[in-house]
């Protein structure tokens, strides 16, 4: 009886020490990698890295934290967010830079505008007005730092930007069509902290290289004086064009060869062909050489040694990768993946998409693999990552010092959205085309992989306009992604009142006055395949002057961009600030 | 008295005959007729909540794309609450049944704005009953999601 009580008490103290210990160690398992870290204190988690992500749809730039790959916040700027850039003395480094941490600028496709975001305050100062005609798809730095370079996709022009300004120059790139796309500046071959690759060159020249997807070439323009001097046949469909930190070469994914071109920039001519993934889209760089391509129908990033010129390994992606991001550390690859079939809850009727970490250090035991994935907002564009000690601490006593600022600095705060009346109906089923009812004129119009129809929406200045969109693909696309919503929005100054998410069931409508002649591309913003970027169709208003086209139209008025609400001297650039040659300014 | 015989055998089938066809004939009809799926389904969409949802969500056909219900309820949600849907008429065709409905919504330039749709329906086999084409897979060109000719303006 003695034992058994002595038993039992050394069992109830077993089992107390049991309860207090078990929950701990479920709770642990249950927790995320992060904060499962050994930690000597409870001091909140700084991350070492942000990336800012150009959030596409959503018109705001979204700002994660690297490693932890938490959202911290959002910037809104405007409508349709595509290519961000951060400030620095020199085009030199990875697609990174070397941000000297003070702006970042971020295109906006469906407004044609840039905005100037102040990093350390962390919200849009300034908003550049690009010309028009133009519909701008991407931007990329200048050498000097103080320009930027644009590819005019809508209309086969080219433009440079001073940014101090906003007076800008274009030049034509005929001949007709022409669909300038993604664009970058080889490099000197300037490596991290001043430390000059073996390959650098000081006196190597500079060339703005752009693909053209409707030519299949890569232009080749010189900055001073910006002209066009050469095109070079790649693969078919050239994507993604971005120079390489060492300055030796210029990588193209041929989006429709499954290929990626290698163009030596000392002689101006692909050097190499390499077969990847099928569907290449984007090219990152480490500083070590190595090259990362994301194949969008492959689900797969490329690895490329452009020392050896030959790929050297791939890694699977869940799942439609379109953007790639690398870190700073050159430890990291983003994959920024369009769809996330099965991975998430829904939030709507738009699948989420995803953003994806893998680790690329070699001597990493987790190399190759996915550390993280999370689902973000907007259907985001390209995204950039910099040091995160770039961006200076307010809450120490700065603020009350004077802090960062030297002199007032406006926050503007466009309208992204607001002003638009979107109505969902059930699928209209009329014909496309146009029909005058009433004092409206209606437009139907049927979305499909890969286009419209009608591909010409012709109206008169002062009409009512309502449109009504379908998207008519039938499931399982070519993408064998159910459901794929479709977009439809006119660029320039019906960007803010058109913007339509198609889901497949019910047709989208939206009503406006057409007040600004011109002819204004149509697009598809909600990616939705390989050939999205090529979904196209053109709205044409005319006015008094005639039948509208690139040469006629309210160009000037246009460039003004009234429909972002903002107050006089809050915009700048337009065709007010065209000049024929910027180099003399 | 031969001729008589036959008379009555004959009649016997006939009226055996008429019974079994019409028999059959309303056991093969739906109780519910394509439009009232159709209203009872925009009904469901006006009213809205998880349950009414649920219910609008089971009217959809599975024969040819099996939509998630969640997105389903996402979509039909977006609809305006001001949206007003009328039967104008249906036709049937064996397994397959077209109801075209007028949608009232407000509209920016004053008045309403008045949309005529198909909308198609496939007979589920299985509880013999309409279920809606929610996607419109069923949708063929003549119904507009083809290509057409375009219908100038009066520009």
């Amino acid at each position: 009886m003695k034992v058994a009580g002595r038993l039992s008490f050394v069992l109830a103290v077993i089992g107390f020490f049991a309860w207090l210990i078990l929950p701990g160690v479920t709770i642990a398992a249950d927790r995320d990698w992060h904060t499962t870290e050994e930690s000597l204190n409870d001091a909140p988690l700084k991350d070492t890295m942000l990336m800012y992500n150009a959030g596409g749809t959503d018109g705001s730039v979204a700002v994660f934290g690297i490693p932890s790959m938490r959202t911290y916040r959002h910037i809104l700027v405007g409508v349709d967010l595509h290519e961000n850039v951060f400030s620095a003395p020199t085009n030199e480094g990875t697609k990174n830079l070397y941000p000297d941490g003070k702006f970042m600028y971020v295109n906006d496709k469906a407004a044609n505008t840039i905005g100037v975001i102040n990093l350390q305050l962390g919200q849009l100062e300034r908003i550049i007005s690009l010309p028009f005609p133009f519909g701008v798809h991407h931007i990329s730095l200048g050498p000097d730092g103080k320009t930027l370079y644009a590819s005019g996709e809508y209309t086969g022009k080219m433009a440079k930007i001073d940014i101090a300004t906003g007076k800008n120059q274009v030049i034509d790139w005929g001949p007709a069509p022409s669909a300038p796309d993604y664009l970058d500046i080889n490099k000197k071959g300037m490596g991290l902290n001043g430390v000059k690759y073996p390959t650098y060159d000081a006196n190597r020249k500079q060339y703005l290289f752009s693909g053209n997807y409707y030519h299949s070439t890569v232009g080749v323009f010189e900055l001073n004086p910006f002209k066009l001097i050469k095109e070079i046949p790649v693969g078919k469909n050239p994507h993604g064009t971005d120079a390489e930190p060492k300055g030796r070469y210029v990588q193209v994914a041929d989006k429709l060869s499954a290929t990626i071109s290698i163009i030596d920039v000392a002689t101006l001519a692909v050097k190499k062909v390499l077969p990847v993934g099928a569907g290449p889209l984007h090219n990152v760089f480490d500083n070590k050489g190595n090259a990362f391509t994301s194949c969008f129908v492959a689900d797969s990033i490329v690895k490329t040694s452009l020392d050896r010129l030959e790929t050297v390994d791939e890694y699977p992606v869940h799942y439609r990768i379109g953007h790639i991001a690398v870190s700073p550390d050159d430890n990291l690859v983003f994959a920024l993946n369009k769809f996330s079939t099965g991975l998430w809850s829904p939030t709507g009727i738009r699948w989420p998409v995803n953003h994806e970490m893998i680790d690329i250090n070699e001597k990493s035991p987790t190399y190759g693999k996915t550390l993280k994935i999370i689902p973000v907002d907007g259907e985001p564009h390209n995204a950039k990552v910099l040091f995160a000690n770039l961006i200076k601490d307010w809450t120490m006593g700065q603020a009350e010092k004077g802090g960062l600022l030297s002199e007032a600095t406006p926050e503007i705060r466009p309208i992204h959205v607001g002003n638009s009346r979107i109505t969902h109906l059930p699928t209209d089923t009329q014909k496309p085309g146009i029909v005058q009812k009433g004092n409206v004129k209606e437009i139907h119009v049927k979305a499909f992989s890969y286009g419209y129809v009608p591909r010409q929406i012709r109206v008169n200045k002062g009409d009512n306009v309502r449109i009504i969109v379908t998207n008519i693909d039938k499931a399982a696309g070519i993408t064998k992604n159910p459901d794929v919503i479709m977009g439809f929005t006119i660029y320039g100054p019906y960007g803010t009142r058109t913007m339509l998410h198609l889901s497949r069931g019910v047709s989208v409508m939206t009503e406006f006055v057409a007040d600004i002649a011109g002819e204004y591309e149509i697009f598809c913003e909600t990616f939705c395949g390989p050939l999205h970027l090529e979904m196209r169709a053109a709205f044409f208003v005319d006015g008094p002057k005639g039948q509208s086209n690139l040469a006629v139209g309210d160009y000037d008025e246009a460039s003004e961009q009234k429909q972002l609400g903002l107050l006089p001297g809050q915009i700048e650039g337009g065709n007010k600030a065209t000049v024929k040659n910027l180099d003399q300014i | 008295m031969k001729k008589a015989g036959f008379q009555s055998i004959f009649i016997i089938f006939c009226v055996i005959g008429l019974l079994v066809s019409g028999c059959s004939k309303t056991s093969n009809q739906p109780a519910e007729g394509p439009e009232d799926v159709v209203k009872k389904f925009y009904a469901y969409i006006k009213e809205g909540g998880p349950t009414t949802l649920g219910e609008a969500y089971k009217l959809c056909s599975t024969k040819h794309y099996v939509q998630p219900e969640d997105r389903f309820r996402d979509t039909v949600s977006k609809f305006s609450k001001d949206m007003k849907v009328n039967v104008l008429g249906s036709k049937i065709m064996k397994d397959k049944a077209v109801v075209k409905i007028e949608c009232k919504v407000p509209s920016v330039f004053g008045g309403d704005f008045v949309q005529e749709s198909d909308i198609n329906l496939d007979l589920d086999e299985k509880t013999n009953s309409w279920k809606i084409d929610f996607t419109g897979e069923t949708l063929t060109s003549e119904q507009g999601s083809g290509v057409s000719k375009t219908v100038p303006g009066d520009n």
